[in-house]
């Protein structure tokens, strides 16, 4: 038919439909909300509808096909792979077989975006191309990868792609990547692990690996060789680093400790799951340690280093050290020099002094009296020893002048009792030596007693003349006294009285049983 | 100390020389009075040598200073 009518399809039970040039001259089938192609309604549209013509076929929105009408047809060659129904479904629906001959669509959960290039899983607004998304209460699986084939260490892997740029640059480079490795398929011994994959300079490295021990290794942590290693053991808690696997090799065996500075060390389980215990005692004199409260405290109110220039710090009557500048009879500077202060004497030497002495014990007035003075040089009036043995010259008393205390010029008195009980006479004398011995003393005088003589005096003058001359009456007399003449010349005995000089009074019985003693002594100089 | 005869009359004391220059004196048990350079010193038998060699017979030391 070269024309277009309106044909009521309900009368016919076949009818070529025949094809329009264009759109424009379409006819409505009529009352189509009710009308329907029956099932061969529509015959082959392809093959014999002429040329150039029934390439398309149109159903207007109110019609439909329903699925009976292309059973049997639809795997027909001759159903254009042009033939394009029209339908009604939800826009972004991803249209799947119904079963039979329907076609579904489930959009809510099964939802492609075709502006954002998304398709949606369990959600019709995916927001990535491909979004699964589940509601359900505690965890479940959202996507899952599977690789069946049982061979061991199969697994699956989610690779990272992009490209690169610059020299060699390529597409579709793997820089990232997450494998699970199923080590062992048999179902009663199954393992696995799960690696981590990183790019580094272009290689794609196993950077981080979970075992299947609940072992973390991280074989490229400190470089990129094998032996640089760290390990996690979850089950015991180590963490070791170095050559080897499965926490076996580099990992600490034992804990130990040593005491020092204070420090004692107690570990349980050292072997296995060390708990280190740090012990640290108080500080002592001897000992380090830590600083107590109680020293802490001690420490913390001892004063500080900060004192004004010149003072010192003396107690006030608060009983706190105060800063204070010394002062009274006595200043002090910041170098610590102490300066007395003056008083009304005038510095220098005097000559048998007169002095003046206030209740501090300071010279407060001082004058020369003339040029001669007397000094007692010693004045012993102890016992000496009493000598009881016979015809041994033996030391009752011995007294010390320290060197230079008589000097040239000093015109000097020495006296001394000797005492005696017995029935003989007895030898008395008096030396002078370096030593407290009779050994190589000079004798100065000697006086012999009676034998019925119970006390005896001896009185010696002598003259220090000069250092090597200090005369005396004439050595070996026995006068008892200088107060007398003698035939004899002065003897001039080379004493040297810059040194310490012993004054050695000793006495020799002439028979033994008697008793004789130095009972006192003394010497005074004069000039 | 001891005092050490090094020649007739001279001896040698604490690194001096002393002359022998007058009497000696004889306190008995040992001990002597010997006048050197005008002053009387005091010494025992056991302090003296003669020549570096000690005195043992006091008889003899007597004879050695009158000689």
């Amino acid at each position: 038919m070269a024309a277009s009518y309106d044909i009521l399809l309900a009368e016919l039970t076949k009818a070529y439909l025949y094809g329009r040039k264009n759109t424009t001259g379409q006819q409505n089938i009529d009352a189509a909300s009710t009308a329907k192609i029956q099932a061969d309604a529509i015959w082959n549209v392809s093959g014999q509808g002429g040329s150039g013509y029934a390439t398309q076929a149109w159903v207007i929105a109110q019609g439909y096909i329903t699925a009976a009408a292309l059973t049997g047809y639809a795997t027909q060659s001759w159903v254009s792979s042009n033939f394009q129904p029209i339908l009604s479904e939800t826009l972004g629906s991803v249209l799947f077989s119904g079963g039979g001959s329907t076609i579904s669509e489930d959009n809510t959960n099964f939802f492609y975006d075709s502006t954002t290039i998304a398709l949606g899983l369990g959600t019709n607004t995916p927001q990535r191309r491909l979004h699964s998304s589940v509601t359900t209460t505690g965890t479940t699986t959202a996507i899952a990868l599977e690789n069946n084939n049982t061979t061991n260490n199969n697994g699956n892997v989610l690779s990272f792609r992009s490209a690169t740029s610059g020299v060699g640059a390529s597409t579709f480079i793997e820089f990232g990547a997450v494998r699970c490795t199923y080590e062992e398929h048999d179902h009663a011994t199954s393992k696995a692990r799960m690696s981590l994959f990183t790019m580094n300079v272009g290689t794609l490295q196993e950077s981080f690996i979970a075992t299947y021990d609940g072992q973390i290794k991280a074989p490229y942590l400190a470089s990129a060789t094998t032996s640089n290693v760290l390990y996690y053991d979850s089950i015991t808690g180590l963490i070791t680093y170095g050559a080897g696997g499965g926490g076996g090799s580099g990992t600490v065996t034992n804990v130990s400790g040593v005491a020092a500075n204070g420090f004692s060390w107690s570990i349980a389980n050292p072997t296995t799951t060390p708990a280190i215990t740090l012990t640290l005692q108080n500080a002592t004199t001897s000992q380090s340690g830590q600083l107590t409260s109680t020293d802490w405290n001690t420490f913390n109110n001892k004063l500080g280093t900060a004192l004004t220039s010149a003072y010192i710090f003396v107690g006030n009557g608060s009983n706190v050290a105060t800063g204070v500048a010394m002062s009274g009879d006595a200043t002090i500077s910041n170098a610590g020099a102490v300066t007395l202060a003056n008083t009304a004497v005038t510095a220098g030497s005097y000559t048998n002094a007169s002095f003046t002495v206030d209740a501090k014990g300071r010279l407060t007035a001082a004058s020369s009296s003339g040029t001669s003075f007397s000094d007692v040089i010693f004045s012993d009036y102890t016992d000496g020893t009493a000598v009881t043995a016979s015809g041994t010259n033996t030391i009752s008393k011995s007294v010390l002048v320290a060197a230079n205390k008589i000097t040239v010029g000093d015109i000097n008195t020495l006296w001394c009792w000797f005492e005696k009980n017995g029935v003989s006479a007895a030898n008395d004398r008096i030396y002078v030596n370096t030593s407290n011995s009779l050994t190589g003393a000079t004798l100065i005088a000697t006086l012999n007693p009676g034998a019925t003589d119970k006390f005896d005096t001896i009185m010696r003058r002598f003259v220090v003349k000069s250092s090597t001359s200090t005369k005396f009456f004439a050595v070996g007399s026995s006068s008892v006294s200088d107060i007398t003449t003698s035939t004899s010349a002065s003897a001039s005995v080379n004493i040297d009285w810059t040194q310490a000089q012993y004054f050695l009074f000793a006495c020799q019985n002439n028979v033994g049983g008697d008793s004789n003693l130095c009972t006192n002594a003394n010497l005074t100089r004069t000039r | 100390m001891k005092l050490n005869f090094t020649e007739n009359r001279i001896a040698e004391y604490e690194g001096k020389k002393i002359e022998l220059t007058g009497q000696y004196e004889y306190l008995g048990d040992g001990a002597f009075h010997l006048m050197m350079d005008n002053n009387y010193k005091y010494f025992t038998i056991d302090d003296i040598t003669i020549n570096g060699v000690d005195v043992t017979s006091l008889e003899d030391f007597i004879k050695y200073l009158i000689s």
